[in-house]
């Protein structure tokens, strides 16, 4: 296989995919084909219970990255202390090698929105972004954090630069990692008329420290990001036009919506791998936990 | 436009406070796809009533008023009580209150039966979530530390097994004082809801101060064998823990 960069010091952990209930049981003896585990945050912050004996056991026998939607690193607002709090206490409590959430703002004036409202690319918002993105790292200086490119629908009269512009310089500036979604890639160059791939080349390799993949829903009009279908053949393709640039990267399958049965994500799952190895090689499959 | 009012400007519009077309022309942006951040942030809201208040969504949908006093609730609802917190769930957390109001308010189609039954909901829910750990293994009898006491003007608990059982064709209760027990099951994990009983509340206590099963039957004059009989029922439910 092609060499596995350490990007900010992250290993390449192979192919995984999200803890979702419905696989709550199944997907700890389907291990030998899943590489590592993506927990998302916000379900099992200060969640006791079942969650809690989940993410134990998660930990004990899966590599573990943590990703977010409600860190709402964008908005105007000031930083959440008591989500930064139980994100903490979950980052300590699972020690996971890296944790992420969304370029964008999902709560502004005391209001949660559940949802990725995307920021402007202007200079005033990625100084905004760059400052926050400090003061999330100033709490787990030991852990990279990555940032991902969300899906975005509007693209507002306020921007001054492209969304590749803006990215790199976050990303450089902010001295923090960056989660690469293909398949939101794929989602806005169709929806904003760009070209996928040359945004793609326009990044910095070396700050790619995980890649997602998704399915979406073609309304005609419209691509919408719904993680809720399998991935389709043109993101397989940009995804092994990513990995040709920037080697291999930990690679996560997203599955949140329409769940399907857990041997329908698993087989997602080894198509992904299946194309990754088509341009990296064979890998060699992450310790368990423990051993690390 | 400034950071600050581009984004009170996204706010007013997901939170309907101005029209979709006229914030589409101050963003500069597509209306039709401007949209889509409103209908999602409202189904967000949406999917938390009727995820986690299932029964008191059925309940109201039943009503004379029908679907139409459901929806007209949900809207009123998403101006009066927008998410506060990071925890999508808790997005239908304001939801029994809310309900209270409506019915203080007397507005029609909404009954005490139905404040009740969405109160008892979210119980259910917070039990699930409830950060409190069961133990394993005890030393002396101990009380589930998840246990929540409902005191209701409604027998919630028979209606909701009912209710967990399948059935649909359910009338609401009389009216009669109740106290409903809440609790996670210790090694299950799932919520787990009983009317409390004399021996269930003689359970409780006995755990509460800690006795054996000897103190409690000296202390309560009852004879061990019914002492032993009422601790077995409390632990084989999973609201008391034993040695
Ligand atoms: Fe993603």
């Amino acid at each position: 296989m092609t060499d596995t960069p350490k990007r900010l010091g992250a290993p390449f952990l192979g192919y995984g995919v999200g803890l979702r209930r419905p696989h709550w049981d199944g997907v700890f003896e389907a291990a030998d084909r899943v590489d590592f585990l993506e927990i998302l945050s916000e379900n099992f912050m200060d969640a006791g219970g079942e969650p809690s004996v989940v993410l134990d056991r998660a930990a004990e026998a899966f590599p573990l990255v943590l990703h977010g939607t409600a860190l709402s690193i964008g908005s105007v607002t000031p930083l959440d202390t008591d989500y930064l709090d139980a994100l903490d206490r979950l980052v300590e409590r699972t020690r996971p090698l890296w944790f992420s959430d969304h370029l964008c703002f999902s709560s502004a004036f005391g209001v949660e929105y559940h949802d990725l409202l995307p920021v402007p690319f202007t200079r005033e918002a990625l100084d905004h972004v760059v400052d926050r993105v400090r003061q999330v790292q100033a709490r787990q200086p030991n852990i990279p954090f990555l940032l991902e490119n969300p899906s975005y629908y509007v693209e507002y009269g306020a921007n001054e630069m492209s969304e590749a512009e803006f990215l790199v310089e976050l990303v450089t500036r902010a001295d923090c990692g960056l989660l690469l979604d293909v398949n939101n890639v794929y989602v806005n160059s169709v929806n904003h008329g760009y070209d996928a791939r040359a945004f793609i080349d326009a990044l910095p390799a070396e700050r790619v420290v995980q890649l997602h993949m998704a399915g979406h829903d073609d309304l005609g009009d419209v691509i919408i990001d719904t993680h809720g279908a399998p991935v389709i053949p043109p993101v397989l393709d940009l995804f092994r036009h990513t990995v040709e640039r920037i080697g291999p990267v930990s690679t996560l399958l997203e599955w949140d919506n329409a769940l399907p049965p857990l041997e329908t994500l698993l087989a997602q799952n080894d198509a992904v791998r299946a194309a990754g190895v088509e341009v990296h090689g064979p890998y060699p499959r992450p310790e368990p936990r423990g051993q690390r | 436009m400034t950071l600050e009012q581009l984004q009170r400007l996204m706010h007013d519009v997901v939170k309907q406070g101005v029209e979709v077309d006229a914030g589409a022309a101050a963003l500069g942006v597509d209306p039709a796809r401007l949209r889509i951040y409103r209908n999602f942030t409202r189904t967000h809201v949406r999917t938390a009533l009727e995820l986690n208040l299932p029964m008191t969504r059925h309940l109201l949908s039943e009503a004379p008023l029908g679907e139409t006093l459901w929806e007209s609730l949900y809207e009123d609802y998403l101006r009066a009580c927008p998410p506060r917190s990071w925890e999508l769930n808790a997005a239908a957390e304001a939801f029994p209150a809310f309900l209270e109001a409506q019915l203080d308010a007397g507005r029609d189609g909404v009954t005490h039966f139905a404040v009740c039954l969405a109160a008892f909901e979210w119980a259910q829910f917070e039990t699930l979530r409830h950060p409190a750990t069961v133990p394993a293994e005890v030393d002396a009898t101990t009380l589930n530390p998840t246990l929540t006491l409902l005191q209701q003007a409604y027998p919630v608990v028979p209606y909701a097994a009912r209710w967990s059982r399948g059935e649909r064709d359910l009338s609401p209760p009389a009216p009669a004082d109740s106290i409903a027990l809440l609790f996670r099951h210790p090694t299950r994990h799932h919520c787990r809801f009983y009317a409390a009983s004399d021996v269930l509340l003689f359970a409780m206590k006995v755990a509460h101060d800690g006795l054996s099963a000897q103190q409690a039957a000296a202390a309560s004059g009852q004879p061990l064998e019914a002492v032993e009989a009422a601790l077995t029922e409390a632990q084989r439910t999973g609201l008391i823990l034993r040695p």
